[in-house]
């Protein structure tokens, strides 16, 4: 790569970590202190003779009497930062191509030699990358302190740590595989994140309201009409955040090339593209490009779902984690790593 | 056209908002060096003018700017096309340094050292925020970050807008000295003529989308002539088609196009009284509020 292409993408990213620091910094900030409070808090709660719920999970793991008690725990709370994540990083879609129209700074910004597709792919990428790094990060960092507190509690009450070596482990794997879930699961929702921008590329107000009421409007005008429900297992399939969580790089690599990943990744190169087109402000009536978008999508959506018949069971299909169950510890990442 | 020496070339270029007719067949030929003023009433079409020169606006027509169609790669021409809108458009959470940063890191032709050269010698803090520094710091922030950029056209829409009278010169007198020279060419929408009408070399006016004229600031002076008349010469001058005039104490100021006739002649101008050049107030003035009455082909 060129040092201008370096320049250019440091200045894109550098932009919207400028702009977008309650998303990618202060959010994360306040999990990691509310997270780590709550858990000192736990411990604090419980005398040793009533050791139970959480903290005994915890001195599970430390203690080594059940190394893979931590891991649900870790599962259940990465759930959490995903889905805070993936609300942040909705609102930040949305607003993202519709603010500088707002505040007219786009007249600046487009006055830059910047084309719209790196305007546009900047954003995504700061969405899809960036942000599920500083998540993943926060995450870890939360747990790492859980674990130090909770073993200098035990430490205090006599309790051997020989399974402190294994949590660190896990630990130290997780810092990949979390972020490498975060961005999975940016990556399955991608065409909802294509769907966000266009609308914020697009409508004159309102763009979150818009690309809401318009997905929930069309999905039930398909119900009405079609009697099918195509969309809405679309949206069903691509909504919980715990579906996302990976605890092995082949899992990822599966998940990644699996043919509901790549659909979802044709419908959204196919919106970021309208996404782009919209904003183009010299080529064109932008609410006319995200018409003929939608209506492209949402035959492409209904088609598929005719073909494959797969409506009805894509929520199985696309969550294998969809009835994994906590208390068991099913699948456990301390028997998977 | 790829002719040199011509910056900015637009043919038959339109645009309507629904109905509203905005531009209306504009044909435009501005020569490189030129300082070029767009000058018209309040929706005459001057942003759009500008922001369609900028590709920021989807019109009907061609559209050459330095070798570039803006609507076709925006992104090439803004390496050679530095556009101030017309209103404070500097995104305004972003601190000063943040922008500069970001200029710096997009625009290969950005000077950082001349930019920050520039902001010296201004009130601006480079630590806050946009949106805490006054209008007229705005537009110098955005003035030293354009002057810092080696391009060769210049848009700047109403700069000026809204400044005080100190900010205003102050402007104005940065763009000749720091800016200008025989390479670049500037683009100046307004409608206070006055303030810009010494620095033009090419005058535009604009009325409800169209050009109603589209010459040099030499031309002008061949072209146009203004006679003050005392009132036993009134039907004499009445006689030779005036484009305008304007009733003074005593007397009335008599403008006429000398070109549009070739019989209209600079010596029988004489002889109603002391001929000179319209200012170019005078001349907006009259061709604006008459150009419907007239003969077509007088003015062009």
């Amino acid at each position: 790569m060129s040092h201008r292409v370096v320049m250019l993408w440091r200045g894109l990213l550098l932009r919207e970590v400028r702009e977008n620091k309650t998303l990618l910094l202060y959010t994360p900030a306040i999990l990691l202190v509310v997270g780590s409070l709550a858990a000192l808090q736990i411990v604090s709660l419980f005398a040793p003779e009533e050791r139970g719920g959480l903290l005994s999970l915890i001195l599970g793991g430390l203690d080594g009497s059940d190394a893979a008690a931590f891991a649900p725990l870790f599962t259940t709370v990465s759930g959490l930062y995903l889905m805070v994540m993936m609300g942040g990083a909705a609102f930040y879609l949305a607003g993202s191509l519709y603010s500088d129209r707002r505040d007219q700074s786009y007249l600046f910004w487009q006055s830059m030699p910047v084309s719209d597709t790196q305007t546009v792919v900047a954003k995504l990428v700061f969405a899809l990358i960036v942000v599920p790094l500083a998540y993943a990060f926060a995450l870890v960092l939360a747990a790492l302190l859980v674990l130090l507190s909770t073993a200098l509690y035990a430490l205090s009450l006599d309790i051997p740590l020989r399974g402190i070596a294994e949590l660190a482990d896990f630990l130290a794997a997780s810092v990949g595989l979390t972020s490498l879930s975060a961005m999975l699961a940016m990556c399955w929702l991608l065409p909802g994140m294509g769907w966000l921008l266009l609308f914020s590329a697009a409508v004159p107000r309102a763009p979150l309201l818009w690309a809401l009421s318009t997905l929930i409007a069309l999905s039930l005008l398909e119900g009405v009409l079609l009697g099918s429900g195509a969309i809405d297992a679309w949206i069903g399939s691509r909504s919980s955040p715990w579906q996302y969580l990976v605890f092995d790089r082949a899992d990822a690599a599966e998940r990644l090339l699996s043919y509901d990943m790549l659909a979802g990744f044709l419908l959204g190169a196919l919106l970021v593209a309208g996404a782009i087109r919209a904003r183009s402000f010299a080529k064109g009536s932008p609410l006319r490009v995200l018409a003929g978008v939608v209506a492209v999508v949402l035959l492409l959506v209904i088609a598929e779902g005719r073909v494959t018949q797969r409506a009805v069971n894509t929520l199985q299909f696309a969550n294998p984690f969809f009835d994994f169950d906590l208390s068991e510890g099913a699948l456990s990442p301390g028997e998977r790593l | 056209m790829d002719d040199p020496n011509i910056a900015i070339n637009v043919t038959q270029l339109s645009k309507a908002f629904g109905k509203f007719v905005a531009l209306k067949n504009i044909d435009l030929t501005i020569p490189r060096g030129a300082i070029c003023g767009i000058i018209g009433p309040n929706g005459a079409g001057k942003t759009t003018l500008l922001r369609a020169l900028a590709g920021l606006c989807d019109v009907e027509g061609q559209l050459n700017i330095v070798g570039h169609d803006p609507r076709s790669n925006r992104a090439r021409l803004m390496e050679d096309v530095c556009f101030i809108a017309d209103v404070g458009v500097l995104p305004a959470n972003l601190r000063v340094v943040d922008v500069i940063d970001y200029v710096e890191d997009v625009h290969p032709k950005f000077d950082r050292a001349k930019a920050m050269d520039f902001i010296t010698t201004t009130d601006i803090d480079v630590k806050k925020r946009i949106k805490g520094l006054s209008k007229g710091m705005v537009t110098q922030l955005h003035l030293a970050l354009v002057m810092a950029i080696d391009v060769s056209v210049l848009i700047l829409d109403e700069p000026t807008l809204g400044l005080d009278i100190l900010y205003r010169k102050d402007f104005y007198d940065r763009l000749l000295t720091h800016f200008h020279d025989s390479r670049r060419t500037i683009l100046i929408s307004t409608h206070q003529v006055e303030e810009i009408e010494s620095l033009l070399t090419h005058l535009v006016f604009l009325k409800k989308g169209r050009a109603v004229l589209d010459a040099s600031m030499d031309s002008i002076a061949s072209r146009f002539c203004e006679v003050v008349v005392e009132p036993e010469h009134f039907s004499a001058a009445d006689a030779l088609l005036p484009i305008a005039v304007r009733e003074m104490p005593g007397a009335a100021r008599y403008l006429f196009e000398t070109s549009s006739t070739a019989e209209l002649t600079r010596e029988q101008l004489a002889q109603l009284g002391e001929p000179r050049t319209p200012a170019v107030a005078d001349l907006f003035v009259a061709l604006l509020s008459s150009v419907t009455n007239k003969p077509a082909g007088a003015l062009a």
